[in-house]
């Protein structure tokens, strides 16, 4: 990819799997991100997170090594920052507060990846006027 | 009304009566005909007497009319006609106290009322005199009549009095003549007409002599065929073998009859059911005159039967015999039984399980989710939910799944069952682990081999060293998997098999190799994917560049199972010493494999496995260590 899409965001990938990690932290970084992380585990995101002071987006691998990557999601809500879910073969532990959040299915296509950032990131700006 | 007075007959007219009381009892003998003899009576009692006209009254049935029988002397008409039994009648008079009443002008008689039909045929006397029949039960009366005022003596009285009570029994014999003629008759009919009837008659020694249409239909064998037949014949062979034939007569024979309900044989050989009687037949003096057999072709209500009973004995050992609790309900669950299954599990008896007592057996948790279900159910059409049902053998709640549909009898009454769902539901949370972990291994491989695919592309020159690097790698990948695989439940990996695979793949001469590590260390299966693709590429690096490359280098490989660096979690420690390498490139060159190795040592297994990890390129070998939290502590034995 060779046209920055997503150039001078700040994206935090919370990824318990290194080689999907590190994939989707290059294409990121390839497509112009300024990429956080990558995490792959819940205190590591956390403690991240009290060091991060902004994020335009997170991809939120749901399940971290058998630990639930929830509380993650409440924390960017409350922080008013955008996320998404990435989740294996079900959406089972999501709760109902997080229903319109979007999900990407494992193995992600990075152009997928693009184009939720970008809709998140353009309703995130609409929000801040 | 002058008393009776002494009548004087001649001899002639004595003998005559004498005569005509005789004839009439011959002629009464050899007639069946009622009707006949009473009009023989009446002419004969008005020869007798010398009037010319009679008639006999009959009582007619409810005792309030009196009707005209026979007559003789009057017209023909008169006969059918109904008198009313009026108290004032002489007719009933007579009747009532038993005695002939005699009026000798009716212009004169002040006593009775003379009924309308007589006056205007002229009758001017009468003598009226009862008929009895035997028992003393009044059939009705003889009168005699006469257009002329007479005087009926005490002869003429006498006489008629003596006719009369002949008249008695010779009716009351005719009547039962004709009843039983009329039985006969009827008889006769029904037997003709009934078909579904197998009606035949036996001769002492049970041989048919007598055989009807129905016997015929049903049996298959004609009149004439059937005729001298033993009524054994009609019997199956496994009946006669068991003597029930002789069994069936013999009883007939002393008890009157016997019932015949079994199954017979037909012409053809078939089987046909009847149900029926054999009777005895017996003459006057006691001896057997033959046996009335009478059966009624019940073959298809008795498959029917069988096949309900059978039906019926099915769904009982079905439903006492299924693995399940049964139940019968009305809508909303309202339960009105629970099968033996039921009571036995929850230890409720039946009558504490009806009505909505059964919920006392569900776990408090589910009771409203259950509740609910029935509420729903009828919009459904049907009951499907899992709850948990307490067994009282031990008092552990166990998961159960409830399906019922509604039966399309009146009063929409629902059978369900629970079904054991227990060893279903831990099944499932198994394989849903299972299916997460393969979901996870698959998803891993794919990342994996991407990121092999990728980070070969990176260090391959042409596409001869890409195949061949990324051959390699994928061996490897597919080494771990194949030893994974080959794993049973609650096997693990250890480390020391591992090694040796990897080893295998890459080393023919283990000359310059030392192995110093207990065996049996396992490790978690997550873990070693990764594990083994860094131990891959140490492995490989050794052989191209490293100690297995050089004719003095040795590779001293190192392990144990340590308590982890937090003091606590089993960790595998793991040394790998390169020694009496040439041509050690320095220690800030680039390195001279793909640097995929040392990027796996250096980030992935920390990023992956918590690992804390060494990489060092010493002057003459690489040393590495890893200590990774993948172990389990040694076996509790």
């Amino acid at each position: 990819m060779t046209i920055e899409t997503l150039a001078g965001l700040a994206i935090l990938v919370v990824e318990d799997d290194y080689f999907i990690a590190d994939e989707l932290a290059r294409s990121l970084s390839r497509a112009g991100a300024q990429v956080v992380g990558p995490v792959g585990s819940l205190t590591d995101t956390l403690a991240l997170l009290d060091d991060t002071d902004h994020l335009d987006f997170a991809l939120l691998d749901l399940n971290l090594d058998g630990e639930s990557a929830i509380p993650i999601a409440d924390r960017l809500a409350a922080r008013n920052e955008f996320f998404a879910f990435v989740t294996g073969y079900s959406s089972r532990g999501i709760p109902s507060r997080f229903g319109t959040v979007e999900r990407l299915d494992k193995p992600v296509e990075i152009a997928r990846v693009v184009s939720v950032i970008r809709k998140g990131a353009a309703s995130s700006t609409s929000s801040h006027e | 009304m002058t008393g009776p007075r002494k009548q004087v007959l001649d001899h002639r007219q004595l003998i005559k009566r004498q005569q005509i009381l005789a004839d009439f009892g011959e002629f009464a003998l050899r007639s069946d005909d009622l009707d006949e003899v009473l009009r023989e009576a009446c002419r004969l009692v008005s020869d007798a007497v010398e009037t010319r006209r009679s008639k006999v009254l009959e009582i007619q049935e409810g005792g309030e009319k009196l009707r005209v029988r026979a007559a003789v002397g009057w017209q023909p008409d008169i006969v059918g006609l109904e008198l009313d039994m009026d108290d004032h009648t002489s007719e009933t008079y007579s009747i009532r106290t038993g005695e002939p009443v005699i009026t000798q002008d009716i212009t004169t008689e002040k006593r009775f009322k003379t009924p309308n039909f007589m006056r205007e045929a002229g009758v001017a006397a009468l003598a009226n005199v009862p008929i009895f029949l035997p028992g003393n039960r009044a059939y009705g009366l003889l009168q005699v009549d006469d257009v002329e005022p007479r005087d009926f003596g005490e002869e003429d009285t006498q006489f008629l009095r003596t006719y009369a009570t002949i008249l008695g029994p010779v009716i009351d014999r005719l009547y039962k003549v004709q009843a039983l003629q009329s039985t006969t008759e009827r008889f006769a009919l029904v037997v003709e007409n009934a078909c579904d009837y197998a009606i035949f008659v036996a001769d002492p020694q049970d041989r048919i002599v007598d055989w009807h249409k129905g016997a015929q239909k049903i049996f298959g064998w004609t009149a004439e065929e059937a005729t001298g037949m033993s009524g054994s014949e009609l019997f199956t062979p496994e009946d006669r073998a068991r003597g029930e034939d002789r069994k069936e007569i013999e009883t007939a024979r002393h008890e009157g009859s016997a019932p015949d309900v079994r199954w017979h044989v037909r012409k053809d050989g078939s089987r046909v059911f009847l149900d029926g009687s054999t009777m005895c037949l017996r003459n006057p003096d006691g001896s057997v005159r033959g046996f009335l057999k009478i059966g009624q072709d019940v073959t298809e209500r008795h498959r029917t039967e069988q096949r309900l009973l059978e039906s019926e004995a099915l769904q009982r050992a079905l439903i006492a015999g299924v693995p399940q609790l049964v139940w019968r309900a009305r809508s909303l669950g309202f339960r009105i039984w629970s099968s033996p299954q039921w009571e036995r599990f929850t230890g409720q008896r039946d009558e504490d399980s009806v009505g909505m007592g059964w919920l006392d057996a569900v776990h408090p948790d589910d009771r409203e989710l259950v509740t609910a279900a029935w509420m729903g159910a009828e919009a459904k059409g049907g009951l499907d939910c899992e709850y948990r049902i307490r067994r009282a053998s031990d008092g552990e709640y166990v998961w159960h799944h409830s399906r019922s549909l509604p039966g399309s009898g009146l009063g929409l009454e629902w059978l369900g069952t629970c079904t054991d769902v227990q060893e279903l539901k831990e099944l499932q949370s198994s394989q849903e682990v299972m299916l997460a972990e393969l979901q996870h291994r698959t998803r891993n491989i794919v990342a994996v081999i991407r990121s092999l695919s990728l980070k070969t592309i990176e260090s391959s020159l042409t596409l001869e060293d890409f195949g061949e690097a990324f051959g390699h790698r994928l061996a490897a990948v597919a080494r771990v998997q194949s030893l994974l695989s080959q794993l049973g439940d609650y096997e693990r990996i250890t480390f020391d098999d591992l090694l040796e695979a990897e080893l295998a793949a890459h080393v023919n001469d283990r000359e310059k190799i030392k192995l110093d590590g207990p065996p049996g260390i396992r490790l978690r299966s997550r873990a070693i994917q990764t594990f083994a693709l860094a131990l891959h590429e140490l492995a490989t690096n050794a052989v191209k560049y490293g100690a297995l490359a050089s004719p003095q280098g040795c590779l001293t490989i190192r392990w144990r199972l340590e308590n982890g660096y937090d003091g606590e979690t089993p960790a595998l420690l793991l040394e790998w010493v390169e020694t009496g390498v040439e041509n050690m490139p320095a220690a800030d060159a680039p390195a001279q494999g793909s640097g995929y190795g040392r990027e796996l040592i250096e980030r992935a297994l920390p990023y992956q496995l918590k690992a804390k990890t060494t990489y060092e390129m010493g002057a003459d070998g690489i040393r590495c260590t890893i200590l990774a939290p993948i172990a389990f502590g040694p076996r509790k034995e």
